[in-house]
């Protein structure tokens, strides 16, 4: 018999108690899994949108919480485009809005002409016919989410727009996408002359070095723009830091909640067992090995409450993926560091609410033995 | 000319001091309950002493005193000439030479008969394959060889009684100690049990203590020493085995 065996079966025969405790963890850990996943999946999204166009920088307004940032003057987007090191350049102006049967989806457009036209792919249809057209190409999730074909048309902006042609990117924000000439979105937003994105690609021979200079320069210019290399864009992104922002909110409440809940567990379990905790003093345990045996029983609860967690975030990314307009635009990646930070996050509160009901059984007295149940 | 301080059995005198208190006294709730007011008793190597009184007398207080559960308020308790209160680590002073018999069993509800009885062995350096070893020779030993992988809930009182004896048996101590082991127990239980220590005492040469009121339990013991009011009984010296 060991002491394991004894912890081990302690939380066993309160059944009850302990998988509402561990539930109690479990909640708090799913959601922080889930958030870095989601904020991961940003990050990753963002990432492989830039690598698609092929954009070395991205440059925008500085704004908080707002994912999408808001719009400034193209005329800006000019004058950075002329400063050395700069090969080619983009104006975007992309929106957030319900479109038809969808709550949410991206309404992006493009400088006609632009390089970031370039890396589109259309496996049907056709690109529109010049800056002015107003026709929509669909990403392929896009045309899928909103059943719509081309020859169909799409009530967008207060006005119908004709799909002229989808395409295929490796980008998943794209492909869950509507694009549309810069200033055919203009025109209909009342975002006359505006951007809210400049995407800027380097010269041949520009390095990471001498690219970030070119950052700094941008942002010594035009107060209250933040440029950034595609490398660092995603972790700069505003929604990838509200996202971490949440994570972090979460990360704190969990840590309230589950401290709470252990060691509200802990204490009662502690309470109940006064007479055997002071069988145990009575027949030779040592105070260190009663508040062993308490720690032990705590940090338990918190590593199987935060493997729960990790596999209910699991089990909620796969529900939330039933729905095609999530599952087509956001992904929720779960990485081992997201796994390891959880569980190991959920074993030290276990471990740290255990402290105190632990202290209290160390110092229950062995004569309590005596008395007659 | 006996010492006063050495309770009332001096039929032995050749016999070595086990254990022993002098002048020990202990009170509680401020003072307002005086459990002990200067006990001296003196137990040798090998006795079986019946500790009997009222309830309220301070014979389990006693007890607790000699188990190294409690310490006095004043006066002091030897354990082989050495004074408990003086003793860095009264826990494994318990667990290395005092095994503890309560009323209630007390084993643990999660645990089977074997696992029991290894409890106290957790402090000890014995590998687990010999702790378990161990206790099923304890269990054979008071007769519950098939019953060792039966959880506490599945054993009837007396039986329940008997695991509580062989975990007391598990680091081997010098000393038993016996609050009311029948006190929960039928006639039939009770015999037995009393049977069983009444052999450990005889065949390990065992040093027993038990607090009683069953004037029957006590028959068993070779020396009775009456607690009244919390102290040692003068009037009542009885050292002849198997009077009530």
């Amino acid at each position: 018999m060991r002491l394991w065996t004894m912890v081990s079966r302690n939380l066993r025969v309160r059944r009850m108690r302990t998988a509402l405790t561990l539930l109690g963890i479990a909640v708090g850990m799913m959601a922080i899994v889930a958030l870095m996943g989601l904020a991961r999946g940003f990050e990753n999204n963002w990432d492989q949108t830039l690598n698609a166009r092929g954009t070395d920088v991205v440059v925008n307004r500085i704004s908080t919480g707002s994912p999408i940032p808001a719009p400034f003057s193209e005329e800006v987007a000019r004058e950075i485009s002329a400063l050395p090191g700069i090969e080619d350049s983009g104006g975007v102006l992309g929106v957030l809005m319900p479109v038809e049967n969808l709550p949410m989806i991206l309404v992006t457009s493009w400088e006609w002409e632009s390089y970031i036209w370039n890396h589109l792919e259309i496996v049907e249809g056709r690109m529109q016919k010049n800056g002015h057209e107003k026709a929509v190409l669909l990403g392929k999730s896009a045309s899928q989410m909103l059943r719509k074909q081309v020859g169909n048309s799409l009530q967008l902006l207060g006005s119908e727009f004709p799909v002229c042609g989808i395409y295929e990117s490796t980008s998943m924000i794209e492909s869950g996408a509507i694009v549309i000439p810069l200033g055919v979105m203009q025109s209909h937003s009342d975002n006359a002359g505006k951007i809210n994105f400049v995407n800027l690609r380097f010269s041949p021979g520009v390095d990471k070095a001498r690219g970030r200079e070119i950052c700094d320069q941008i942002e010594t210019l035009h107060n209250g723009l933040s440029a950034s290399l595609a490398s660092e864009a995603a972790q700069r992104n505003s929604t990838t830091q509200a996202v971490k922002g949440m994570t972090l909110a979460v990360t704190l409440l969990s840590m309230v909640v589950g401290l709470a809940s252990v060691m509200n567990t802990m204490l009662m379990s502690v309470f109940e067992r006064t007479v055997e905790i002071g069988v145990l003093r009575a027949i030779g345990w040592k105070a260190a090995r009663i508040r062993h045996m308490i720690l032990l029983e705590a940090t338990l609860l918190g590593i199987s409450g935060g493997v729960l967690g990790v596999l209910l975030g699991f089990l909620v990314r796969e529900l939330l993926y039933l729905f095609p307009s999530i599952s087509g635009t956001i992904r929720i990646e779960i990485g081992l560091e997201a796994i390891v930070f959880t569980v190991l996050f959920a074993t030290v509160v276990g471990a740290l609410s255990g402290l105190y009901p632990a202290i209290r059984a160390s110092r229950m007295k062995p004569t309590v033995a005596f008395r007659h149940q | 000319m006996p010492d006063p301080r050495h309770g009332n059995n001096m039929e032995e005198p050749q016999k070595s001091c086990l254990a022993e208190t002098i002048a020990v006294t202990r009170s509680y709730e401020n003072g307002r309950v005086r459990a002990l007011r200067g006990v001296d008793l003196r137990i040798e190597e090998g006795d079986f002493v019946a500790i009997t009184g009222s309830s309220g007398s301070g014979k389990t207080t006693l007890l607790q005193m000699l188990g190294g559960l409690d310490t006095p308020d004043s006066g002091e308790v030897m354990f082989r000439g050495q004074v408990l209160s003086e003793m860095r680590d009264l826990s494994s002073f318990r667990a290395r030479r005092v095994g503890f018999v309560f009323q209630s069993f007390h084993l643990l509800s999660t645990l089977t008969a074997c696992e029991n009885v290894q409890v106290p062995m957790v402090e000890s350096p014995l590998p687990m394959k010999e702790r378990e070893q161990r206790a099923i020779q304890l269990l054979e030993e008071v007769g519950l060889a098939e019953r060792i992988h039966h959880r506490p809930a599945e054993l009837s009182g007396g039986e329940r009684q008997r695991v509580a004896i062989a975990r007391s048996l598990a680091n081997e101590p010098d000393l038993l100690l016996a609050d009311e082991p029948t006190g929960n127990l039928d006639r039939e239980s009770t015999t037995m049990v009393m049977e069983l220590l009444n052999r450990i005492h005889r065949e390990n040469g065992m040093t027993l203590i038990l607090v009683t009121h069953d004037p029957s339990t006590a028959a068993y013991a070779h020396r009775q020493v009456r607690m009244s009011d919390g102290l040692v009984d003068p009037n009542d010296p009885d050292p002849s085995p198997g009077a009530p």
